[in-house]
């Protein structure tokens, strides 16, 4: 992969600028949050470059930014975020992503790793016995082509009405579990078809369970607030919408190829392919997509009660006793309309983020009482060997980056690559020897999804926090880990 | 010597695969199969059964893409596995092709990775003395 050698200018230790003078046709500069290191890394592939071509959208606002966890991606890279205004601005398909709604969350337990070694072998077994996953795989939840539009509709709303999780899960989810604006008219039928079986399900590749131990504390205050403490049993769940989102965007990147022309947009890169936000493309694509968004809150919400029932059974005791709740549940590849001050003024716009994370800081109005202090919790997921991260929202988000942050660590090499280097078998044991315990449907994508094929989490949260977009709450240990 | 075939190629993120042909249509079962190869294990699927599978674009480039998603579609919905592809019918709008394969039962058969979709980056159909292309899938 060529090395980028576009124009950069070094604003502070976390900060670097491409400026509009690099290409013509950029609207706005590009924005580099990474220190000097994951900068580097950044440049040893593309991802700048898409950087720059995403600055041409029309309607984007203030910059093009990439996250510290950039890595080249399909138009937009990985770790992309860009705002644009809701009245000349377009909606792009790539600046979401295939797995639309790909997102995270964690539960926590009053449980202490420590006290509860023995059982949790036994965890993982209960997990892996209850927790549809792995390529073909179907669950317990068959939807009808009446039901899946309840889905897509109701969100989270829908599966605790449908018997999986509490009422109370919803004050933690974003846009408290449901997005409103679903169209499942403009859901396509091959779309519809895919979602019928995958309702509730893993799926494989770089989704997981993880059970974790907060192995250290960095904000006392905001820990509390948001339920964590030293030591203790959290889990986290890592799945998206499955093949509904993928199909909606495969059918919306083909609508968008025709709206270019139709529009007659002068993009650098075809996968920025878009049509205005207020156009029937614009529209029907944002429909879409909300229905692909609240198919994924659905399916993590069914997986989370899993996990609540896999809980009781091992640890023999209901989820009041356990403590078990929902911290926070967190999208990383979406677009949605938010209201931000831009130079001073409330402006409506449409922020999309392709692998980064909404991050919105204290005071927020959409945040729940007992976070509105603290911020938004943000739930980083790392690789299976090191650490995964609790970040918080900040006020300096809010004003430089729309609310927004990396999303996770990012590849840093092939799956190829990384199968030569271990097999999983090997991997699998040395998990085992570092103490976490491996659920695996197959050796071979375990050994694509390898810690040393990611970077490091830790440095790009650092920078995050360097750069003050968000804070670090909590480092989370990996203890078992299933994946498809 | 085989007339069309794929290989790997590198990619951080995700897969892809180089395919080539004698002719286009060679080149799309090239891709066909590489897509199927990259899903489950071609060389295990009995062939059983014969389907017909469709697919439309407004050029090379798109018609490529809308076939191999409509595998993709085959393979996670409709379960069903190839063992051997052949195209039909093929014009830069519309491809007909068949296969023969068997229904692929997750608790019979071990599929090798879900493929979300192909996508456009950087995607290359060629023609010099071969047809050759290119085509990155989203893992």
């Amino acid at each position: 992969m060529e090395r980028w050698h576009g124009l950069l200018t070094k604003k502070s230790d976390y900060l670097f600028e491409i400026p509009m003078s690099y290409k013509q046709g950029m609207r706005v500069p590009g924005l580099v949050f990474a220190d000097e290191a994951l900068l580097e890394l950044a440049l040893q592939d593309q991802a700048l470059e898409q950087v720059v071509n995403v600055a041409f959208l029309p309607g984007i606002i203030n910059a093009s930014m990439a996250m510290p966890d950039i890595h080249w991606g399909y138009g937009f890279p990985i770790g992309g975020v860009a705002a644009v205004d809701i009245d000349s601005g377009v909606v792009s398909p790539g600046g979401v992503g295939f797995d639309i709604s790909c997102g995270v969350r964690l539960m926590r337990t009053d449980l202490e790793a420590g006290r509860e070694a023995g059982k949790l072998a036994g965890l993982l077994d209960a997990l892996t016995a209850l927790i549809p996953k792995g390529v073909g795989s179907t669950g317990p939840i068959k939807l009808s082509k009446t039901t899946i539009r309840e889905v897509f509709v109701g969100g989270a709303k829908w599966a605790i009405r449908s018997g999986y999780g509490l009422e109370q899960d919803l004050r933690h989810i974003e846009h408290n579990g449901t997005h409103s604006g679903a169209n499942p008219d403009k859901v396509s039928e091959h779309a519809l078809h895919r979602g019928l079986d995958q309702s509730g399900t893993l799926g494989a590749g770089n989704h997981f369970i993880e059970v974790q131990e907060v192995s250290e504390i960095y904000d006392q205050e905001t820990a509390t607030a948001f339920g964590l403490f030293q030591g203790q049993i959290v889990i986290m769940v890592h799945s998206g919408s499955r093949g509904v989102g993928h199909q909606i965007c495969t059918d919306y990147v083909k609508v968008m190829g025709a709206a270019v022309r139709k529009y007659g947009y002068d993009l650098p890169d075809r996968q920025l392919a878009c049509a205005p936000l207020d156009s029937p493309e614009g529209r029907d694509y944002l429909g879409a997509m909300t229905c692909a968004a609240n198919y994924a809150l659905a399916n993590r919400q069914c997986l989370g009660h899993w996990v609540r029932l896999a809980c009781e059974k091992t640890f023999g005791a209901g989820s009041i006793k356990l403590g078990l709740d929902l911290v926070f549940d967190v999208s990383h590849n979406l677009a949605t309309i938010e209201e931000h001050e831009i130079e001073g003024k409330r402006r409506r716009v449409c922020v999309h983020r392709k692998g980064a994370t909404r991050a919105f800081g204290p005071g927020h109005e959409s945040l729940p009482a007992e976070y509105k202090k603290v911020g938004q919790p943000v739930i980083i997921p790392g690789d299976m060997g090191r650490a995964s991260y609790v970040l918080a929202g900040t006020d300096i988000a809010m004003q430089t980056t729309f609310g927004s942050t990396c999303h996770g660590a990012g590849r840093l090499m092939s799956r190829a690559q990384a199968k030569k280097q271990i097999s999983g078998t090997e991997l699998r044991a040395r998990l085992e020897r570092q103490g976490v315990i491996v659920k695996a449907g197959k050796m071979a994508l375990l050994a694509e999804e390898a810690p040393d094929a990611y970077k490091d989490v830790s440095r790009v949260v650092d920078v995050c926090e360097g750069a003050g977009i968000s804070k670090k709450v909590a480092r989370l240990k990996p203890l078992g880990v299933l994946k498809g | 010597m085989v007339a069309y075939g794929s290989e790997p190629v590198e990619h951080t993120a995700d897969i892809g695969i180089a395919v080539w042909g004698d002719s286009k249509e060679e080149l799309f079962v090239a891709a066909g199969l590489g897509l199927c190869g990259l899903m489950y294990d071609i060389e295990a699927v009995i062939p059983d059964e014969s389907r017909e599978i469709k697919a439309a674009g407004y050029d090379d480039e798109s018609l490529l893409i809308a076939w191999l998603d409509e595998l993709i579609y085959i393979f996670e919905v409709g379960r069903f596995m190839f063992h051997g592809l052949v195209v039909n019918q093929l014009d830069e709008r519309n491809l007909v092709a068949s296969g023969s394969g068997q229904h692929f039962d997750p608790g019979k058969h071990s599929g090798l990775r879900e493929v979300k979709a192909a996508t456009l980056h950087m995607l290359k159909i060629i023609k010099n003395n071969k047809w050759h292309a290119q085509v990155i899938f989203d893992v």
